[in-house]
């Protein structure tokens, strides 16, 4: 189970909490004026990076707040959380292919 | 609209489960947690309108002589605590039945700096106490509840059996859970499941 530091509650288990996909994903300003592949692209298709992934979660059973973790996918490996709005830690930033 | 022909009278979400007595491995020592319903509580949830957490911190130290508690603390003064459930957000916990009355405690004290709720209707607070109720913990969920990481005052929102509670620790070997009324029966079978190995109490 991944240990998480929610920055406001500390570090609490996991299933405390759910997972909201890739962070820093522009929604297109103007929908309705884009293809339907482009919306698709957004709705429906993420990075998926094997390595260094910036993610959205929700500390639902908790303070019930919406931040940013960077975690490694293949390892596990947490290189920290930060909440929404601010920047990223600086990460050495590996892919495994 | 069919006429009212009995007061309501409130009861208690576990009236059906509730055997008073000893259960489980009761060992020399005795029962190793005691399970206590705590009806005797008036709960109320605050949470700081447009105005925002500071002035909201400065009318409750001025007006309740209690200071806001931060993530995962609570304050507690003369018949009455404040738990800390969310960034803009507390649990105001009163040591009577009577709600109206808390009501009109926080609305006087608070003003226009809270939007109050009361939430004694809607949430259950069991409380567990004894000797091992940390072994029971230790089952019962993944927060650290070791004494230098969990010392008294403390309260985390976490989840237990699935369902969103708050875990308080108000004395050495007393803690309450506040849980929704309607998981209230639910969780009470998870603990005291989790409690068969070291004995419960059921006064």
């Amino acid at each position: 189970m991944l240990l998480i530091p929610c920055p406001y509650c500390g570090e609490r288990a996991e299933n405390e909490f759910s997972y909201g996909g890739e962070a820093h994903k522009p929604r297109p300003e103007v929908p309705e004026e884009i293809s339907d592949a482009t919306w698709a692209d957004y709705v429906f298709l993420q990075k998926n990076t094997k390595g260094t992934y910036y993610e959205r979660w929700i500390h639902s059973h908790g303070c019930r707040r919406w931040f940013n973790l960077v975690r490694d996918t293949l390892t596990h490996e947490i290189h920290g959380a930060y909440r929404m709005g601010e920047a990223p830690p600086k990460v050495d930033e590996k892919t495994y292919v | 609209m069919p006429e009212a022909t009995e007061p309501l009278t409130a009861a208690s979400p576990l009236a059906a489960v509730w055997e008073p007595g000893e259960h489980g491995r009761i060992g020399p020592q005795g029962p190793g947690v005691t399970f206590t319903e705590r009806r005797d509580l008036t709960l109320a949830s605050f949470q700081a309108r447009r105005a925002g957490v500071e002035a909201l911190a400065g009318a409750a130290s001025e007006n309740l002589g209690l200071a806001l508690p931060g993530p995962n603390d609570s304050t507690a003064g003369d018949g009455l605590s404040l738990i800390w459930v969310g960034l803009d957000r507390w649990l105001a916990v009163a040591a009577d039945t009577n709600g109206p009355a808390l009501l009109q405690r926080l609305g006087e004290a608070l003003g226009e700096t809270a939007a109050v709720a009361d939430q004694s209707h809607g949430e259950y607070v069991l409380q567990l106490e004894g000797p091992q109720v940390r072994d029971v913990l230790m089952r019962a969920t993944p927060v650290d509840v070791h004494p230098t990481a969990f010392p008294v005052g403390r309260v985390v929102s976490t989840v237990m059996n699935h369902t969103s509670v708050q875990l308080w620790r108000t004395q050495a070997e007393r803690y309450l859970v506040v849980v929704h009324r309607g998981f209230a029966r639910d969780l009470f079978k998870f603990l005291t499941t989790m409690s068969r190995d070291v004995g419960y109490r059921l006064p």
